[in-house]
């Protein structure tokens, strides 16, 4: 592990990587501190930006652009009671309060450190425990390859919608995108509709970008949020009162704990891991009635511990090639867009780009830091930007960048109908992470599959033959269950409570 | 609009595809048929369970109401109809140029009445546009109209 550091290290220190760190840091926070636009969005629009760019200094921009967007949605989070991303609504439990009591720039400088803090213990846990954990997932054959993609697919679909069956078609939408093209194990054409264009398969990238940047943009054309210049401004002002930062110490390790954990977790987030942190904070303080009346410990607690989410949510991501979130997906996707093939394989074939982005997580959240603080005055003017001028750039933005891959106009017109497709989908409550996450692991589960069944004879019986994966299986089968249980645990319960009230 | 509604119609729109898709996918050879076929039936079993859901809430009567304001059905059909144009216009007329027109136009249209500040973003994001991809980074982007004129 320490070779491939030391190795990694001048490619981290090179200028156009550094540049892209500070770049895409910077980019982050304004796209945080924009309601309605997402990390998600964010990395979706550049990845096709980064397209010519060397692995590395690509791959450090995606890292500064999510660490930044992260605290950049504390910023409309504290002046304005906008959470600028989901996982900055525990920020305003405190940090608007303190806002009100004339602390908003306390309370911003609070965030900002909490944000540096959680974000570089995410990134160190990031740093030791995915090379374990993918020296174990490289022992997998094709078979337990097969069930670790498939118990992927599924966690997502399941945990991240609220209706299992949603999450589900999703996912199969997905599962179809991938199979588009030229079947690569016989070589006969699948769903091409005897269209030239798509006999190389759909891009990942049209797919992505499609589904993460159109959405937004019509979002904030359609609900045309305005908020009004300068309000939110008034709040800025000192108080005089020094902030105690060694109070703040307890909060930062519990906060910093509980992010690594969740962001493991798949299907969490940012936003329960914030949630947990401020509502572990409160459970811990001597005097209670503080927390949602404009506590620092509470701005802390929430900070840190979404920023600490961050790298811990790549563990699962980089070492199984298992994403936890939709962010961590488009990431992946930006591996793949870079020829890194997603998964334990990262840490042999790609070790000196793996371990540089692994580091850049950990450099960008330090330089958000020095950027936080000289740009404060800066990203709070962002938030005033016009959604019905934004709208517009996105989708100017995607156009190009999509078109700047292949030079092709089909693969345009094909982002933008997965957009419209996308957007569709999000009004019904239809998650889109599974859908993404199908398109990289459909066809890694495929070969696998085909694989095995090659090596068994076509019997399936080598697929339940191993101990990994008669648990992966018995996982799988849990996962799915888990809705039907909490279901009827529900109904149990609910029934046990009306019978005691009678 | 209530939303089991629209779930059902498309769910049902879904569940037609996805029959059209398995037909379609039998007819691949066998040995890059079977997943296909498999993913299909399984994507139409899903969406029939969520067809007999919709219809179950629309019977209890509590499904949701999307609600849908007139300006905000026209600014979404205006910038989707702006994108359209301007995907159809750029390879023509390239890029830079295209944005030129499509940010503040469709700003304007959207609801955004500074013109000042439109034309300026315009002019700024075109700039950009042509610095970063035909100087920077080197993409072969179309020739843009205001180069053919020089």
């Amino acid at each position: 592990m320490w070779e491939n550091i030391i190795s990694a290290l001048p490619l981290l220190f090179s200028v156009p990587v550094l540049l892209s760190m500070v770049a895409g840091t910077t980019i982050g926070v304004f796209i945080g501190a924009l309601p309605g636009l997402s990390a998600t969005m964010g990395i979706a629009v550049l990845i096709p930006l980064t397209f010519s760019m060397e692995p590395l200094a690509a791959l450090g921009m995606m890292a500064g652009i999510y660490n930044g967007a992260m605290y950049g949605g504390a910023i409309p989070a504290i002046l304005l009671r906008i959470p600028g991303t989901p996982a900055g609504i525990a920020t305003v439990f405190d940090g608007y309060p303190m806002a009100q009591n004339n602390q908003g720039l306390e309370a911003m400088n609070i965030a900002l450190t909490s944000s540096v803090i959680g974000g570089s213990v995410s990134a160190l846990a990031l740093l030791l425990l995915s090379p374990p954990l993918a020296a174990i997932a490289l022992k997998f054959g094709p078979v337990e390859l097969f069930w670790l993609a498939t118990f992927g697919l599924v966690a997502i679909s399941v945990l991240l919608s609220d209706v299992p069956v949603k999450g589900l078609i999703s996912a199969c939408l997905g599962l179809i995108v991938g199979m588009v093209g030229i079947d690569s194990i016989s070589g006969n054409e699948r769903f091409t509709l005897d269209t030239m264009e798509l006999s190389g398969g759909i891009s990942i990238l049209v797919f992505l970008t499609g589904l993460y940047a159109i959405p937004p943009a019509l979002t904030l054309a359609q609900e045309a949020m305005l908020i009004k210049k300068s309000s939110g401004k008034e709040k800025l002002g000192r108080s005089g009162r020094s902030i105690s930062w060694t109070g703040l110490v307890p909060t930062w390790c519990r906060s910093s704990v509980i992010g690594v954990i969740v962001g493991i977790i798949p299907g969490t987030g940012g936003n329960i891991a914030a949630m947990l942190s401020w509502n572990e904070a409160r459970r811990a303080a001597k005097d209670k009635s503080r927390f949602g009346k404009g506590a620092p410990e509470g701005v802390a607690a929430a900070e840190c511990a979404n920023n600490a989410d961050n790298a811990a949510s790549l563990i699962p991501a980089l070492a199984l090639g298992i994403p936890g979130s939709s962010v961590s997906a488009v990431i992946l996707g930006g591996l793949l867009v870079h020829g890194m093939l997603p998964g334990p394989a990262l840490f042999t074939e790609s070790a000196p780009v793996t371990y540089g982005f692994i580091l850049a997580m950990l450099v960008t959240s330090i330089m958000l830091l020095v950027i936080g603080r000289l740009g404060a005055r800066l990203f709070i003017n962002v938030m005033y930007m016009s959604p019905l001028l934004l709208a517009p750039i996105i989708i100017a933005l995607t156009t190009v960048g999509v078109f700047a891959i292949n030079n092709s106009i089909f693969d345009v017109w094909l982002m933008f109908l997965f957009g419209l497709f996308g957007w569709g989908l999000e009004r019904l409550n239809v998650p889109l992470a599974p859908a993404v996450l199908a398109v990289i692991l459909g066809p890694i589960a495929e070969s696998n599959l085909r694989r095995a069944l090659l090596i068994g004879g076509q019997d399936t019986g080598i697929l339940f033959s191993s101990t990994i994966a008669m648990i992966m299986v018995g996982a799988i089968a849990l996962t799915i269950l888990i809705p039907l249980i909490r279901k009827v645990l529900v109904t149990f319960t609910d029934r046990q409570q009306r019978r005691l009230t009678e | 609009m209530r939303q089991a509604s629209v779930e059902f119609g498309a769910a049902s729109l879904g569940v037609i595809l996805s029959v059209l898709g398995i037909l379609h996918a039998m007819n691949f050879p066998r040995e890059s048929a079977y997943l296909p076929t498999a993913v299909l039936s399984l994507l139409m079993l899903l969406l029939i369970a969520w067809a007999v859901k919709a219809i179950v809430s629309l019977r209890r009567d509590s499904a949701g109401v999307l609600q849908f304001r007139k300006a905000e059905i026209r600014r979404s059909a205006l910038l989707v109809t702006a994108t359209i144009v301007l995907i159809g216009v750029a390879p023509k007329l390239g890029f830079a140029t295209s944005f030129l027109f499509f940010v503040p136009i469709t700003g304007y249209l959207l609801g955004y009445l500074r013109w000042k500040v439109l034309f300026l973003t315009g002019a700024v994001f075109a700039s950009l546009i042509y610095l970063v991809f035909m100087v920077l980074l080197g993409r072969p982007l179309p020739t843009e109209f205001f180069m053919r004129l020089i």
